[in-house]
């Protein structure tokens, strides 16, 4: 058996074909890469405020009169007259912008709660700190803000929860000029432990919170917990997004399965028609072999070349996408759940990915072959199969537009299993186990039927 | 000498056409056997059925006992040959196509690779892609790829075709070799007589499905003998011989100034023969030899067996 598998695969590779669709397939995988490095560079650029800038924006703002215009010219003002903040990218111009918004806005826009005392007070506030933003130390800044929280009169928890952000970078002897990935980290902790104190007031209060939002809560919060205490700067969610570009475009790179399974289609409509057009399988079937045999060793064949396509394409996307953006091997993939986080491999999750999007190509190259097999010619079983591939995934859309429920048992309607787990599926409450059971039985039936036709057939 | 094919009682259909009927045949080891039949008799389709490329309605078939049906594999292991054109792997070379059948047979080591190929005549040109192949090049790829695994039956779809005259020659002499040496039995099928007569040891003649006669080929010679056969004589003056045989009652047919043939038929041939020798002598005429023209008699037998038949059913 292994004998025939090698002879299937040795007619594969002795055709010229086969190298020039390897080719193709090796230029998507590169230029892939390169196109993702071409249109992610330039992505962030801080920018620096002139006068005229600063004097632009007022008129702009005094003719639009958009809600709140009067804080930001105010703001606008401050930057000029103090020659402060005017770069974007500083930990200034945010921590300005703060000030405006904690400090000043129950000034310009005073409600009838706002007394005279919390009035005077939020005034000093706000001297304090834009106090410590003209100096341009950052530690000055953050006790200015510690301060300002503690004596805003709020409870000792969420005084606590407020000035965690300052606290924290202190502590570790963080500079924000540095833009350290923890400053936001420590300050999306602040807002979503904030929001888990208010839910936890409004339960109390007697209303309902859904346990979903609040293991949400926790388990974001446990996420950034684990990152902080661990230094992950960059990881994978469970929905595969990451802020590394290295595991972005190798994420990414997984649509190039497609391009793979059009050279598989070809390679399968192929390996059973042309041995009937060229007549060389009068020669192939009058050797001791019986043909169930032969059909087995030509799918075996189709599936490990599949197998080592798939893995070519994995490290070759892994290889070039480390040369565009720098291998980066210290992104974990995290998981949280019930309030704990797994840390996982990211390249086995990216193979995991691989691997289900792969299930197409494994699906398409069972049916081209079975075409193949039972019609005897490579050019339909080629056609059929790339426009299934291309076209499937439409009409099930449009079925399930129409209401039409069968749908959901067409192959094309279960192929994409890693939309399907992630809960998108076309037809709704469709399980990843539904999907896989419907293309396990078209496995068996393209397969049962090419087999069929093949040791049946008259030569 | 045992037995090689056996086909026991078979028949085929195709559809409502019976293309095969009825056909009972034993070839042994050791022989070259011919399978004679004009184009659309069957010959082709015995052969398919025999090695298993389609299936039969009735009867039995098998290869040094072995059936065909239910010890494919052991059946086949026996067999080597080319059915119809030699439609190899135009995009491997010659090596890498019998390196593809050694794969798939039991005990093909190089070595036997390298023994085929030199019996062949191809030493020279197997690494060429058999894209480049004349015909007659396929056709001896195609008899090395059958002969790789000493099969004990070889089965010759019109070998001979594409092949040159001295091709034709060679391979006859080689599948005599096997025949006679290594006691193979080589089953060899075609439409050209001439090529029959002197490379099988029998021939099994086949119209419209059925096997009309099995004989060897000096019997089918004798057979005709007896009632028709054409002799030439070769003279120093073909016009003076041609008047005293023409006195004797014999239609002669003059080709040059030396030959002239004339047709014989009755009993009593040897006596007519010996009678005409002697007024030829007597005459005066120069007699240098007279000999059966021998190259005509099976076509003449298998014209005269298939007669009315030959057309295309």
């Amino acid at each position: 058996m292994l004998k025939l598998i090698k002879n299937e695969w040795i007619k594969v590779f002795s055709k010229i074909s086969t190298y020039v669709l390897l080719a193709l397939v090796l230029i998507f995988v590169i230029g892939f890469s390169v196109l993702m490095k071409i249109s992610m560079n330039g992505s962030y650029e801080s920018y620096v405020y002139t006068d005229a800038d600063i004097a632009s924006e007022i008129s702009y703002l005094e003719s639009s009169r958009e809600p709140g215009y009067e804080l930001n010219i105010m703001r606008y003002e401050f930057m000029r007259d103090h020659d402060t903040a005017r770069d974007t990218g500083s930990w200034e111009y945010n921590a300005l912008a703060d000030a405006f918004q904690t400090y000043q806005y129950d000034l310009v826009y005073p409600t009838d709660q706002i007394t005279e005392d919390k009035k005077a007070q939020l005034s000093a506030d706000f001297d304090a700190v834009t106090a410590a933003i003209l100096s341009g130390d950052w530690n000055a800044y953050a006790d200015a803000k510690i301060a300002a929280i503690e004596h805003s009169g709020a409870d000792s928890e969420l005084v606590e929860i407020r000035t965690f952000p300052y606290r924290y970078m202190k502590e570790h002897g963080l500079n924000p000029d540095d833009k350290p990935w923890q400053q936001s980290a420590a300050e999306q902790i602040a807002g979503l432990e904030e929001e888990k104190y208010n839910y936890q007031k409004q339960q109390e209060a007697g209303s309902y919170i859904s346990d979903s939002v609040l293991e949400e809560t926790e388990n974001s919060l446990a996420l950034l917990n684990y990152r902080l205490e661990h230094n992950v700067e960059n990881y994978i969610d469970e929905k595969g997004e990451t802020g590394n570009m290295f595991w972005y475009a190798f994420l990414q790179s997984a649509s190039l399965l497609t391009v793979v399974s059009v050279l598989m289609i070809v390679i399968a409509g192929g390996c059973v028609a042309n041995e009937f057009s060229s007549g060389t399988i009068k020669f192939l079937l009058i050797n001791p072999v019986k043909r169930s045999k032969i059909i087995w060793s030509k799918f075996l064949m189709l599936m490990l070349l599949a197998i080592a396509l798939l893995a070519g394409v994995y490290v070759v996307s892994g290889i070039t996408d480390a040369i565009c953006f720098g291998a980066d091997f210290n992104v974990p993939y995290l998981t949280a759940e019930n309030g704990v986080v797994t840390a996982g491999s990211s390249f086995l999750y990216v193979l995991q990915q691989y691997l289900l999007n792969s299930v197409g190509m494994f699906a398409m190259t069972a049916m081209a072959f079975m075409i193949s097999s039972l019609l005897r010619s490579s050019a339909v079983a080629i056609g059929v199969g790339v426009a299934a591939l291309m076209g499937g995934t439409m009409v099930t859309q449009i079925l399930a537009e129409l209401g039409c429920d069968w749908g959901r048992y067409l192959i094309f309607a279960n192929m994409n299993l890693g939309q399907i787990r992630s809960g998108y599926s076309t037809f709704p409450n469709q399980s990843v186990t539904f999907a896989a059971g419907t293309l396990i039985v078209y496995m068996i039936i393209f397969l049962w039927t090419a087999f069929d036709g093949f040791t049946r057939r008259e030569v | 000498m045992e037995t090689a094919i056996k086909l026991n009682h078979v028949s085929k259909n195709f559809g409502k056409r019976r293309v095969v009927d009825d056909l009972c045949l034993e070839t042994h080891t050791g022989e070259v056997f011919g399978f004679l039949g004009p184009n659309g008799a069957g010959k082709t389709t015995t052969i398919k059925m025999l090695v298993g490329l389609i299936d039969f309605d009735e009867g039995e078939i098998s290869i040094c006992g072995a059936d065909v049906r239910t010890q494919f594999e052991k059946a086949m292991a026996n067999v080597g040959g080319i059915v119809e054109n030699p439609e190899l792997y135009r995009y491997m070379t010659g090596l890498q196509n019998l390196r593809q059948y050694a794969r798939m047979r039991k005990g093909v080591t190089e070595e036997r690779i390298r023994e085929v190929v030199e019996l062949v005549g191809l030493t020279n040109r197997i690494h060429e892609k058999v894209s480049k192949y004349s015909l007659g090049m396929r056709q001896r790829l195609g008899v090395a790829q059958s002969l790789l695994h000493h099969p004990k039956v070889l089965i010759l779809d019109e070998p001979t075709n594409g092949l040159d005259p001295a091709g034709i020659r060679e391979l006859r002499d080689i599948l005599r070799n096997l025949a006679h040496r290594e006691n193979v039995c080589v089953m060899v099928s075609s439409h050209l007589m001439s090529e029959m007569q002197l490379m099988c040891d029998r021939v099994g003649i086949i119209v419209k499905g059925k096997l009309l006669q099995v004989t060897s080929v000096e019997e089918l010679i004798h057979q005709t003998k007896k009632n028709a056969g054409r002799y030439r004589y070769f003279v120093d003056n073909a016009a003076h011989a041609a008047q005293v045989l023409s006195r004797e009652g014999q239609q002669c047919l003059q080709s040059d100034e030396h030959t002239l043939e004339i047709t014989l038929s009755g009993e009593d041939v040897m006596e007519v023969l010996l009678k005409l020798n002697r007024t030829l002598f007597d005459a005066g005429v120069g007699l240098y030899t007279v000999s059966p023209v021998e190259t005509q008699r099976l076509e003449d037998a298998f014209i005269e067996l298939t007669k009315g038949e030959t057309q295309i059913a």
